[in-house]
């Protein structure tokens, strides 16, 4: 079934090109069009990862009770304010080194919780970092300057003025604000997203500086050689982890080739970039998975874009459907084939596999349709797929016959809401009834919802009062 | 390319700013010179606590080395002014003191490390109290010896070891520079 839609996609989306090529050779056979194989299943169990960080922070919080911390937080008055800029400046060097981890994204943790789950624990780290630092920095200062017999302002000019490290530190300190305001929702839309990106990447400057006070000041550190192994321990294998995984997956998406093929239109708005080349021949994708896709041209190499595969990856070549948005996907739209292009991925765990063979239920808004035609294709007919599509008119429909053909195929049904949105606010769609009435086996399926974020808290928000157990709701943002 | 550099300049001006401050006002970095003098300080007097006589000159260049590691904001190069003065006074006063006698006070522990003080005494007048040993375990010890050591002196000496001055914010090391004061004075 799957190796009958891979050879009718490359009717539909076949580049000329490599026709071409294949009936100049009329003597050669037709080849044949595989699918790649899909990801491996992460071997990442969560009570690993529970045992690892118990352990990071069971030895940390040891340490300190061992240095007399505790008594310390319990003295009163200066003890006390020294004892939580102790505590918050280990908690926040943790979850600097956490967070780092996070974003760098390593396979291992992102086969189990997608590259979204990542980002939005990161986001907490983050949040967590920015507000540890400043708790400590303020309560040291001033347990620094109450000790000295002055004021927080001389404990700040005599750490600045005297102790090593601390100018670094307090210039952390500024970045990580930085980080953290840039990063605050409101702000963050206002600024475009590689000014952002790069400013966030001055982050790992600011983890950098900080951990100079830490050894040269820190009462954990300085006094006993167990910790300062322990941290440096730490440290360490925070970079290794790093460079493993962003270095692993910049010469990963560096060595394997890919061009563009064609370009095709599918809808107003909506069009279609056809990836093929050698570096397919490695690759494990699975429907509902993005790549990070660059083009290799003076202009476009720096911006990276979150482009789904919207139909089953096969070794004659991936798709992407692609909203033109601003500029920078007209721009993509806007092609030569034989662009070289660089594939960062495949990220992603928005795939059909999270169903383990129950029945679904796809929803997609406007291009959303991107990845849930691909998770369609993934899909057996036992589950009996029914597909929703939310567009604001029948020309924002892209993919529509392959789709009417995939769910024919699969006994599946699919329903098409097209128009304005006024259309469909009585009765609501999505509401609770609604669903139930359409969908009369609801509860007993897996739903994956890909759209704007109001249409993906409506269907969420009417799924789980339907009855529909919020483990088997999926959804996945795309990008940072 | 110009976009680009559009986009990357915020980020390349924050981290240049970043390491260039870091760069030029960091001690660990811009090579101060007071900085470097608390490390040798803190030597200087652990290799001399070990030996119980002590020649009074280098104990003297210690702490004066000492007062001015720590110190460089305006109210405590006050505070280093009024301990030359003090002792001054004290070597002015007290003239039989040119000829006095070293002695050592015991080695009291306490929380943050060991304190010793040593005196030197011209029959039973205390004619100098310095310190030859205190806390210098971690960067927090040696910053708060630096600050209380030199008014322990000073306090001690103009009082002749009958009393000290106790530094808020340096309690366990004002006693325990009391207690080693005090084997002194029992032991006269």
């Amino acid at each position: 079934m799957v190796q009958h839609e891979g050879m009718s996609l490359t009717s539909q989306g076949r580049p000329t090109s490599q026709r071409r090529s294949i009936s100049q050779e009329p003597w050669r056979s037709e080849p044949v069009v595989r699918r790649l194989p899909r990801p491996r299943a992460s071997r990442l169990r969560v009570g690993d990862l529970t045992a690892v960080l118990s352990f990071v922070a069971a030895v940390t919080l040891g340490l300190w009770w061992q240095h007399g911390g505790l008594s310390l937080l319990l003295e009163g008055g200066v003890g006390t304010l020294s004892g939580i800029g102790q505590l918050s400046g280990l908690v926040a060097a943790l979850a600097a080194l956490g967070g780092l981890v996070l974003t760098s994204r390593p396979r291992w943790l992102e086969r189990r919780y997608g590259q979204d789950g990542l980002l939005a624990a990161h986001r907490w780290f983050g949040i967590v970092t920015v507000v540890t630092v400043l708790l400590h920095a303020v309560t040291d200062t001033w347990a620094w300057g109450a000790a000295t017999g002055g004021t927080i302002i001389t404990g700040l000019t005599d750490l600045l003025a005297n102790q090593a490290w601390m100018v670094a530190a307090t210039v952390a300190t500024a970045l990580m604000v930085v980080l953290g305001l840039s990063s605050w929702r409101r702000l963050r839309q206002r600024i475009p997203y590689e000014t952002w990106y790069f400013v966030h990447l001055t982050g790992y400057l600011a983890v950098l500086l900080g951990f100079g006070h830490q050894l040269t000041l820190g009462a954990d550190f300085a006094t006993d050689t167990l910790a300062f192994w322990w941290w440096t321990a730490l440290f360490v294998v925070t970079a290794i982890l790093i460079l493993q995984a962003r270095l692993g997956d910049l010469l990963r998406s560096l060595s394997r080739r890919f061009y563009v093929v064609a370009v095709s239109r599918e809808a107003d708005g909506i069009g279609s970039l056809h990836v093929s080349g050698p570096g397919l021949r490695r690759l494990r994708v699975a429907g509902g998975q993005f790549f990070n896709v660059r083009a290799a041209t003076k202009d476009l190499w720096w911006q990276a874009h979150p482009f789904s595969v919207s139909a089953a990856p096969t070794t004659a070549g991936l798709r992407f459907t692609i909203k033109e948005l601003g500029e920078d996907s007209a721009n993509v739209l806007d092609l030569e084939p034989g662009t070289r292009l660089v594939l960062e991925g495949p990220y992603g765990v928005f795939t059909a596999d999270r169903a383990n063979g129950a029945p679904v239920v796809l929803v997609a808004g406007g291009v959303g349709i991107a990845p849930i035609r691909a998770l369609l294709e993934d899909c057996r007919p036992e589950q009996r797929p029914v597909v929703i599509v939310r567009v604001r008119s029948d020309r924002e429909l892209a993919h529509r016959t392959e789709l009417e053909r995939m769910v024919a195929a699969r006994g599946g049904t699919l329903h098409v809401l097209a128009g304005p949105r006024q259309w469909f606010t009585r009765p609501d769609p999505f509401a609770p009834e609604t669903l139930r009435a359409w969908i009369p086996d609801l509860r007993d399926r897996h739903v994956f919802v890909c759209g704007p974020a109001s249409l993906e808290s409506a269907v969420m928000t009417g799924m789980r009062k339907a009855g529909v157990p919020t483990g088997h709701i999926h959804h996945e943002r795309f990008g940072v | 390319m110009a976009s680009l550099a559009r986009r990357l300049a915020p980020a390349a001006a924050l981290g240049g700013l970043a390491i260039v401050i870091v760069g030029v006002a960091d001690p660990a970095l811009a090579g101060h010179t007071e900085a470097t003098a608390t490390g040798q300080a803190a030597d200087a007097t652990a290799a001399q606590a070990a030996p119980s006589t002590t020649d009074q000159s280098t104990a003297d260049q210690s702490t004066a080395d000492q007062s001015t590691a720590g110190q460089s904001t305006a109210d405590q190069s006050t505070a280093d002014q009024s301990t030359t003065d003090q002792s001054t006074t004290g070597q002015s006063t007290t003239a039989s003191c040119d000829s006095g006698d070293t002695v050592t006070g015991d080695s009291v522990t306490t929380r943050w490390g060991p304190v010793q003080v040593a005196a030197t005494v011209s029959g039973s007048q205390v004619c100098e109290v310095y310190a030859v040993d205190w806390p210098t375990g971690d960067g927090r010890s040696q910053m708060i010896s630096a600050y209380a050591i030199p008014r322990l002196d000073s306090s001690a000496t103009a009082s002749e070891g009958t009393q000290i001055d106790y530094v808020s914010g340096a309690t366990y090391t004002s006693d325990g520079y009391a207690r080693s004061l005090q084997s002194i004075l029992d032991s006269l």
